[in-house]
């Protein structure tokens, strides 16, 4: 691998190469993504599917 | 010389001038304070290399509180990683890093960072929240990883680096990947899964090889206190 080293205390710097391979790279875990789009719509259509059911509850004859 | 009776207007060299002539024995006050100045009077102990700030006639000034850079590199051709050594967390408490890398390479790059030449991933996590237009996404790593940058464009970041109360490296990161039309909004907190009893190095680390291109700029600060 090769690097730049830096001394922070004396400033100095150097660039360096340890002949070492690069490590695999690193792995994240799989992201859960969320689209806050479709959720808006999602919830919308909650909102309407509610108020659909309301309507016809409304509609229904009361004992 | 202004005429007797006239308003007396002196140039800086003028007053200079006069203040170089003086006989500071009796002198108090901000004037004496100026002459002793130029002469280079060394009982005004002012700190070598420190930014000052008035404290008054006749007292020394004081240092400025702020950020100082620690180091500041350019980096002048590709390459893996940068150590930043002969590190004092312990003494300077935080550490700033702000990072404006170019990722010259074909394939997308993540930056790691890792304190006491400690390169085990799995010896740290990060987690991430990440924000492209309307999607949300999130995830978290075994790794030490930072900052992601998309093959051939540069990134952005800024954070903090502390060693926390009971010993932990605790890295704070707020970065803006991408850009333009494609603009990503990242956070991504590093924590270290060990502790250590001070923080004497850092390594900015590439998962490819040379995405740390030419002309990227790491500047590593630490708080001052006036």
């Amino acid at each position: 691998m090769r690097g730049i080293v830096v001394n922070c205390k004396t400033g100095k710097t150097k660039v360096v190469d340890d002949g070492k391979p690069m490590p695999p790279p690193p792995q994240d875990l799989p992201a859960v993504e969320v689209d806050l789009a479709v959720v808006s719509e999602k919830l919308k259509q909650i909102d309407q599917n509610t108020a659909d059911i309301a309507a016809i509850r409304d509609t229904l004859p009361r004992s | 010389m202004p005429e007797e009776g006239a308003k007396a207007v002196y140039t800086e060299t003028e007053v200079d001038a006069l203040l170089a002539a003086l006989d500071v024995t009796g002198l108090s006050g901000e004037l004496a304070d100026r002459q002793k100045s130029k002469a280079g009077d060394s009982g005004l102990g002012w700190t070598l290399g420190k930014l000052l700030k008035g404290s008054g006639a006749g007292s020394n000034p004081s240092e400025i509180s702020g950020w100082e850079v620690v180091s500041e590199v350019t980096v002048s051709s590709d390459v893996d990683y940068v150590d930043f050594t002969a590190l004092d967390i312990n003494t300077d408490k935080f550490y700033a890093l702000i990072h404006s890398i170019k990722n010259p390479t074909v394939s997308g790059s993540l930056y790691s960072l890792y304190r006491n030449a400690d390169y085990t991933a799995t010896n740290y996590y990060s987690q991430y929240i990440s924000a492209v237009n309307t999607a949300i996404s999130g995830s978290r790593g075994n790794n030490a990883g930072f900052h992601s940058v998309d093959a051939g464009v540069a990134g952005l970041c800024f954070g903090v680096i502390c060693r926390d109360l009971d010993g932990y490296m605790q890295f704070v990161n707020l970065i803006m990947r991408r850009r333009a039309s494609s603009i990503a909004l990242q956070n991504r907190f590093v924590s270290s899964n060990n502790t250590t009893t001070n923080i004497t190095s850092l390594r900015i680390s590439a998962s490819v090889s040379g995405s740390i291109g030419q002309n990227s700029v790491l500047l590593l600060c630490k708080p001052r206190s006036g």
